[in-house]
């Protein structure tokens, strides 16, 4: 990666989509769209995100994920052996109705409209996941890219529905070996096509923590049946330690978020990073990309080894935080980390779901653009 | 009071299921309440439920037809808050009559159409749906919608 600022500023991934995108999106999945049509499409939507983040002062670009019905049921086209399957469908093979139910009304969101890739046969790369959005934006951008990926835990747990999977992996132990497999193919294709930044999303950390056994997402659909948090912690970092082997020379970032359909804040699990700190420190990522800007994650907390993607403004509210706010946040992260560890980002995603955004474009830009300008007036007051 | 009548034949079943013939089909109800998760069959208050949140959805997309507005999905969610439930079971010392006290659905439109259309839709649907015009004086209804695309 090329040389960059004291605290950088990057997006966690995504940025709401235009609504000629989300028909395409539709269209493309009932089949009345061409691939290369709703490509057409998705290129004009990056091509703008790139220049929002470039207006912006954006230092590390993503792709906005324009291209993805959400962080991760994008990877059941790019899989063999993966059907995606609305919780609608799910209700119909799945034993917990009850629970499902439960979420589904947690969430305030219809069956209808949440995807999750299912495991329904053995998992192989039809396709690379994310080389195709790397590539169109090295082609259209000088600066550094993230690609974030789903992480290995996320994937495992949500792919694997027992009662769709059980035919061709008798565990979720058993399909991860094969997630594992799938992830480090796909960073070593991003890795040598020059990928700067790889950041893994493990949002369902915080419910194996904070959720006391009861499952709020979708994302989890046998976490009930998980059992101990402390197994499901060490099972989650052993797989990430197993796609990172071997790849030391490239950034890469592990996200953890605490749930971002809603912009109701009282929907957010509650706690401190405290209780994950054992396992988080074993991880070989660079750089721990954490939600400091929603009051339940807490105050800042050092992790020793790791690099802080220090998320200082909140996705989900309409307000924009003041460059001051911003900088109050990064002062507190400098009480446990150099100036030169700490990145600046957003709390997670801006349209983490394509069709339910947690915010509008103009106010995604709008605090990006404050990110920047306190980026600008800390490398002022720490460049010495 | 029209003429217009519609009517079923119900036929108990040994099991405590009925069958429900209407016109030239026919379904099945299974017992009238039931507290039982395990319970295999869909209950005669399910199926009431059903029926209203069908009467919902399909309300709403009748209205959309007419108006040429287009809509890709929707669903609904019913739920019924029951009175004295004990009562029904024979509990000893339950008294009070069974019922329903308020029924609340939730109905997820996904639609481009604007804000405005989707108000509009729902408000004309609820005028003409006869479920909801039947029960609202008879029972606490909380009715809500939201876009979802």
């Amino acid at each position: 990666m090329s040389r960059l600022p004291l605290f950088p500023v990057t997006m966690v991934g995504s940025w709401p989509r235009p609504a000629e995108l989300l028909r395409a999106q539709k269209a493309k999945r009932a089949g009345k769209l061409s691939a290369a049509e709703f490509d057409r499409l998705a290129d004009a939507a990056v091509l703008e995100v790139l220049r929002l983040q470039d207006e912006a002062g954006v230092d590390v670009v993503t792709d906005g994920e324009q291209r993805r019905d959400n962080f991760y049921s994008f990877a059941a086209d790019k899989l063999s052996g993966v059907k995606l399957m609305t919780l609608a469908e799910m209700l119909d093979i799945i034993e917990d109705k009850a629970g499902f139910e439960q979420i589904l009304k947690t969430l305030d969101v219809p069956a209808y409209s949440l995807s999750n890739p299912t495991c329904v046969g053995r998992i192989e790369r039809k396709a690379p996941l994310a080389l195709d959005e790397l590539r169109f934006l090295r082609r259209h951008t000088s600066k550094p890219v993230k690609i974030p990926l789903p992480g290995p835990y996320l994937l495992t747990r949500a792919m694997f529905v027992k009662e769709a999977s059980r035919p061709t992996y008798a565990s979720k132990e058993e399909l991860s070996v094969d997630v594992v497999r799938v992830l480090r193919a796909e960073m070593a294709d991003l890795v040598r096509d020059g990928a700067d930044f790889i950041q893994f999303d493990e949002p369902v950390l915080t419910e194996v923590v904070f959720s006391g056994g009861k499952t709020r997402t979708f994302m989890c659909a046998s976490l009930a049946a998980g059992g101990d948090p402390k197994v499901e912690l060490e099972f989650a970092v052993t797989l990430m330690n197993q796609v990172l082997e071997g790849f030391e020379q490239v950034q890469t970032g592990l996200h953890i978020c605490r749930g971002n359909w809603s912009q109701d804040e009282s929907t957010l699990l509650r706690g401190n990073y405290a209780p994950l700190k054992p396992w988080l420190e074993r991880l070989k990522v660079k750089q721990l990309v954490l939600e400091y800007a929603t009051e339940p994650a807490g105050d800042v907390m050092r992790f020793e080894g790791q690099q802080l993607g220090l998320g200082c403004v909140n996705p989900r509210t309409p307000r924009v935080e003041s460059e001051e706010e911003i900088l109050a946040q990064a002062q507190r992260a400098l009480e446990h980390y150099e100036p030169g560890q700490i990145w600046l980002n957003p709390d997670c995603g801006f349209g983490t779901f394509s069709n339910s955004p947690v915010n509008s474009g103009n106010v995604a830009a709008a605090k990006m653009k404050a990110l920047a300008g306190a980026a600008r007036r800390l490398r002022q007051r720490h460049q010495a | 009071m029209s003429d217009l009548r519609f009517s079923v034949r119900v036929n108990s079943r040994p099991d405590g299921r009925c069958d429900v013939r209407v016109r030239k089909r026919s379904f099945e109800v299974g017992v009238p309440l039931s507290f039982d998760s395990a319970y295999d069959g869909v209950t005669a208050l399910e199926q009431f439920l059903g029926a209203l949140g069908s009467d919902l959805a399909g309300g709403l997309l009748a209205r959309a037809r007419k108006r040429r507005i287009e809509i890709d999905a929707i669903e609904a969610t019913v739920e019924a808050a029951l009175n004295n439930p004990l009562a029904y079971l024979d509990v000893v010392g339950e008294q009070g009559t069974t019922a329903i006290e308020q029924i609340s659905a939730r109905v997820y439109i996904s639609s481009f159409a604007s804000e405005a259309d989707i108000q509009m839709l729902w408000a004309e649907m609820l005028e003409r749906s006869p479920l909801v015009n039947t029960l609202r004086p008879a029972v606490k209804l909380d009715l809500s919608f939201k876009v979802a695309l």
